[in-house]
Formats: structure tokens, sequence, C-alpha cells
């Protein structure tokens, strides 16, 4: 008797599923015309995001005389690609020292601010002194702050210690970033209290478990704003504009601008400065795009 | 018993003087780099610091003598009016352009994370690079832009950032293009949060999608779109890269915004006190725009 009524039920439910699943098929297969449809919209319009940058690449293979040509050639008729880089590269504005002194500042900057930066959010978040939090929320408190309210401030600076016109003004200005600190602080505050205490019983020097224990855990938040600030180091023009006007000491972006200002209209020699300014960040966004997406998202801010 | 207190004294001790040493360069920075700076920037708007070779003996306080100017000059009020009109030119079309495709890469399109990373691209690019190719492209007699809305039938085509009135829109194309990425990016991450079985119950009582939208989605994310109104008005206030690039503020000063003017007053005039006091009133802006943050954020936006 219990199993003719165990019966029953599991016929039953066979017929249920059995009508959910073809209402599930119904609607798949509108889902699926939908979702193609949708995606093809998107697509075109992510071409709008696109073009330019494609109008970019094959413009600075062209010869000047066909930039402007109507219909536009996506691909050049006639390929001039040597000549154009070489003229950015080893021209007048030369592109492989700008692309030295980038490099140079980038790398110096990351490091000094990541290193910085994890250290206070080590004493943050493992830990304990008087006025700690209050220090903390001050930091948090001064991101409201742009940065073109302490220019003038770091002008006088830079001229009275007599670094004006070299790239430590430069470093010195992109070293402090709150976001970063707020970023590794939560994360290290994630880690297990266990951690940094059982390393003190073992007598390990505060500045060892820093070093030895806590910064190889943070590795994956170290990593996401490590890329995040070389982007916005890589990309700075203000404090370059401002601070050096010793030509030698120029770096990609404001090369772009003088290889603006020096080559005028010839446009297809624009296009290849811009695109030589832009790879390195299509390459550094291709490799770790989802640490960058995803360090943005959590609250860490241009700049 | 004591000489356990002690040790446990010591330890603390220890410790505070660790967390102080690890925190120290931050301090530094915090207090040479953030905090000293926006006072000495108000002690400076006081001043008749012209340039910055003057001998500070022979500088003295003038009272309120640059704001008092500062209030006379037109050119000011120009830049403030087309900082705001930033504002309504950008936010509202970004808000709602990177709403409907985040709406749509979320849940109703294949290669979600090809369209985020293709949105996002702009966002990372350098703006000098990708500014420079926005000159080229709106190019105002045989620029591609142009040319594609000739071939559209459009004869009478603007002259873009060399054009009176098209100057500020064009720019404000230029801002959209670049930063809706990051928007589109910001509201995924939000949709992420709301809860699938809202939806459910939703369709469970009939509803369509927009009822969907405007009573589950919307709401659920109103803090997200406030945080981003917030951020894009002070990015809007900083605005500087792609004036230095395109336009230098003009023509005339068709996009002349506070930092380019304090940047043109302080470093290319020599007048840095006048510099200095846009910089305070750029500060008390942005300052208010925090505070009105803060209480909205209380009143109506439920966390």
């Amino acid at each position: 008797m219990v199993l003719f009524i165990m019966n029953g039920i599991a016929a039953n439910n066979n017929v249920k599923t059995l009508n959910i699943n073809k209402k599930l098929k119904g609607s798949n297969l509108r889902d699926a015309i939908g979702k193609t449809v949708i995606t093809l919209i998107l697509f075109a319009f992510s071409l709008v995001m696109v073009l330019p940058f494609i109008w970019m690449i094959s413009t600075s293979m062209k010869y000047e005389v066909d930039v402007f040509t109507y219909p536009i050639q996506w691909i050049p008729a006639k390929f001039r690609i040597i000549e154009n880089y070489r003229e950015v590269w080893f021209g007048d504005a030369p592109f492989t020292l700008y692309y030295f002194n980038s490099i140079k500042v980038t790398v110096i900057t990351t490091v000094l601010s990541l290193l910085i930066s994890s250290m206070a959010a080590f004493a943050f978040s493992k830990l304990k002194f008087p006025g700690r939090d209050k220090i903390f929320l001050l930091i948090i408190a001064t991101m409201i702050i742009p940065d073109q309210v302490t220019l003038i401030p770091r002008f006088l600076y830079f001229k009275w210690l007599h670094l004006f016109d070299t790239h430590i003004c430069l470093i010195i200005s992109m070293l402090f970033s709150q976001s970063n600190i707020f970023f590794i602080t939560q994360f290290m505050k994630s880690l297990p209290a266990e951690l940094s205490d059982s390393a003190k019983i073992d007598g390990a020097g505060t500045f060892r478990t820093f070093w030895n224990i806590i910064l190889p855990l943070t590795k994956p938040a170290i990593a996401t704003m490590a890329i995040i600030k070389f982007i916005w180091s890589w990309n700075d023009y203000q404090n370059v504009l401002i601070f050096i006007t010793n030509a030698k000491l120029f770096t990609i972006q404001i090369g772009v601008r003088m290889f603006t200002d020096k080559y005028g209209s010839f446009y297809s020699l624009i296009m290849a400065a811009s695109v030589s300014a832009i790879i390195p960040l299509f390459i550094v966004f291709a490799l770790g795009q989802k640490y960058i997406i995803e360090g943005l998202t959590a609250g860490s801010v241009k700049g | 018993m004591d000489s356990i207190l002690r040790k446990i004294n010591s330890l603390r001790n220890s410790e505070s003087f660790a967390g102080y040493m690890f925190i120290l360069p931050c301090l530094f920075f915090l207090l040479f780099m953030a905090i000293l700076p926006v006072f000495l920037t108000a002690i400076i708007s006081f001043t008749n610091w012209g340039s910055v070779a003057t001998d500070i003996s022979k500088l003295s306080f003038v009272g309120f003598k640059n704001y008092i100017d500062l209030f006379k000059d037109a050119t000011f009020y120009t830049a403030l009016k087309n900082n705001i009109l930033l504002l309504f030119y950008t936010i509202p079309v970004q808000l709602v352009v990177s709403f409907i495709l985040a709406v749509l890469i979320n849940k109703y399109c294949y290669f979600k994370n090809f369209f985020k990373a293709i949105y996002f691209l702009p966002y990372i690019s350098s703006t000098v690079a990708v500014a420079t190719i926005w000159m080229v492209v709106m190019q105002p007699s045989y620029g591609p832009l142009t040319e594609m809305l000739k071939a559209m039938g459009i004869e009478n085509t603007p002259k873009w950032l060399s054009d009176l009135h098209w100057a500020l829109p064009s720019l404000s194309g230029m801002v959209v293009w670049q930063n809706l990425g990051y928007d589109i990016v910001i509201i995924l991450a939000a949709l992420q949060t709301v809860p699938a079985e809202m939806y459910e119950s939703a369709d469970i009582d009939g509803a369509n999608w927009f009822v969907k939208i405007r009573k589950i989605t919307l709401p659920m994310i109103t803090p997200t779109i406030f945080f981003l109104i917030i951020y894009e008005i002070m990015e809007t206030f900083r605005i500087f890269d792609q004036i230095s690039v395109l336009t230098d503020g003009g023509p005339g000063d068709a996009t002349q915004v506070l930092v380019y003017y304090l940047y043109k007053q302080a470093f290319r005039n020599s007048h840095i006190n006048y510099g200095a006091t846009i910089t305070v009133v750029l500060f008390i802006i942005v300052f208010a725009i925090t505070l009105v943050q803060w209480i909205f954020r209380k009143k109506w936006v439920h966390e």
C-alpha cells in the first residue's frame, strides 16, 4: 500500500518535471534568440568604444596623404609602418628616452607606494597603538582633497628643496595613496589574527611578522593595487607638465604632447606616437584585466 | 607577578612603538602632501605673492584683495559656469547609458566579460593619448567624424573643438566616451548584489521587465548610483588633461574650467596668490559636495 502511494507520487512528480522541462525549453529558445539579438546590439555599440583605437592604429601605419581619405581606409592601401615608427622612436622627440623615463618613474613610484601603503596597512590591521583608528579615519577623510589643491604647495616645496625639475618630484607627488592603504588594510583585516599572534609568541620581530608572514598572504591585494598604481602613474600628465621643464626628463605623456606640438599636422606620426603611449596599457590590461576591474570596483578611485 | 606585568607592559609598548614606526612614512605624507598644503594654500591666497622668485621678506598680507578680484573676474565665472555645464552635459547621459548597458550585459547577453573589458578599455587608456586621437578624429574640415556626417547628408558640420558653441559639448562627448566603462563596471557589481529571489517572486506576480527594473533594480542600486553621481561631480571639477591637450581653455574661454584657470594663473602668469585663491574656492566646492553627500546618504539612501 505504502509502496503504491509512493509510486503514485513519483509518477506525479515525473509528470510535473516533464511539464516544467517543456516550459523551460520553450523559454530557453526565446531567451537564446533574445540574448543573441542583444549581444549583437551590444557588439554594435561596443564598436563606438573601439573604433577610435582601431582608427588610431590604422592611421599610424599610413602615408600622410591617405590619412583623411573617405571612405575610411581601415586597412591602409599603402603601408608606411617602419618609417613612421622610426620617426617617433628615434626622431626629434625621441620616444626611447621618454619611455625609459616613464618606466623608471612608474616602477619606482609603484614599488615605493605599495611598500609604504602595506606597512601602514599592517599597522592599522594587526598592531594596537593609541590613536590608531583615528589616524586611519583621518587618512581616509583626506581622500576628498583633490590633487590640484596641493599643486601650489608642492610646487613651492620642490622649489625650496631644489628638487624642481627632477624625477623625484613626480615620484613624491604620487607616493601617498589613501585608496591603496584602505584596500590593503581591509584585506589584511580578513587574515586570521592567530597568524600574527603565533608569530609574536615565537618571538619573531614585528618586522619579520610583516615581511615573512603577512606580506606574502596579502599578495592578491598588493598585485591588484600595483597594477592600478602602475596605470595611473603611467598616465600622469599634470605633474610632469608643471614640475618638469628639462626635455631630457620628459615622460611618455608629455612626449605625446611635445610630439603633437612639433609635428603639427603630421597626423599619421601623431597617431604612431599615441599608439606607442597606449600599447603598454593595453598589454597590462590584457594580462591583469580581472584584477584591474575588481580593484577599481572595490572603491579604489582614479589617482 | 610584577615582572610579568612589566613584561606585558613593555611588550605593549614595543607594539605601540612598532605601530608608529610602520605608519611613519604614511604620516609624513599625510602631513606634508595633504593637510599642510590645504592651510598653505589658504594662507597664500591672502598674500601678494606673485612669482616664486619673489623674496619672502617682501611678501605681505593683503586681506581679501585676491578674493575681491576673483569675484569681479569674468573668466572665473566662465570657468565655473563651464564646470557646471560639463556636469549637465556628461553625468545624466553617462548614467542612463551605462545603466542600460549594465542591465543588458548583466543578464541578457553572451560574452559578458568580453563586453566588460571592451567598454572599460578607454577608461584605463591615457587621457593624453585618447585626447590626441579625438583631436584628429574631430579634425574640423576633413576628419573622419565630419566626413561621416557629410556622407549622411549633414552639410553644416560643426567645427567641433574649434567652434565657440560646440567646443564644450565635443569635450563632453569625449569625457562620456572615456568614463562610460567605469560606470558600467560599478553598476554591474551592484546588480550582482540584488538577490535573485526578488526577481523570481516578481515573476510569480506576473511583473514585466519595466516594473522589475523600476521597483526592484533601481531602488536596490540607489546607493551605487548616488556614489557614481558624487564621484563624477568630483571628477568633472578636476578635469584638466583633456583641456590642456586639446583646447588650452579656448576657443576664447569656451572650455575654460577652474583647474585649468588656476594652472594658468599660478604657473603661466606667475600669480601664485591668485591661483591659490581659485584653489581655495575649488576646495570649498568639493568640500560642500562631500557634506551634501553625507547628509543625503543618511536621508534617502537605504543601505
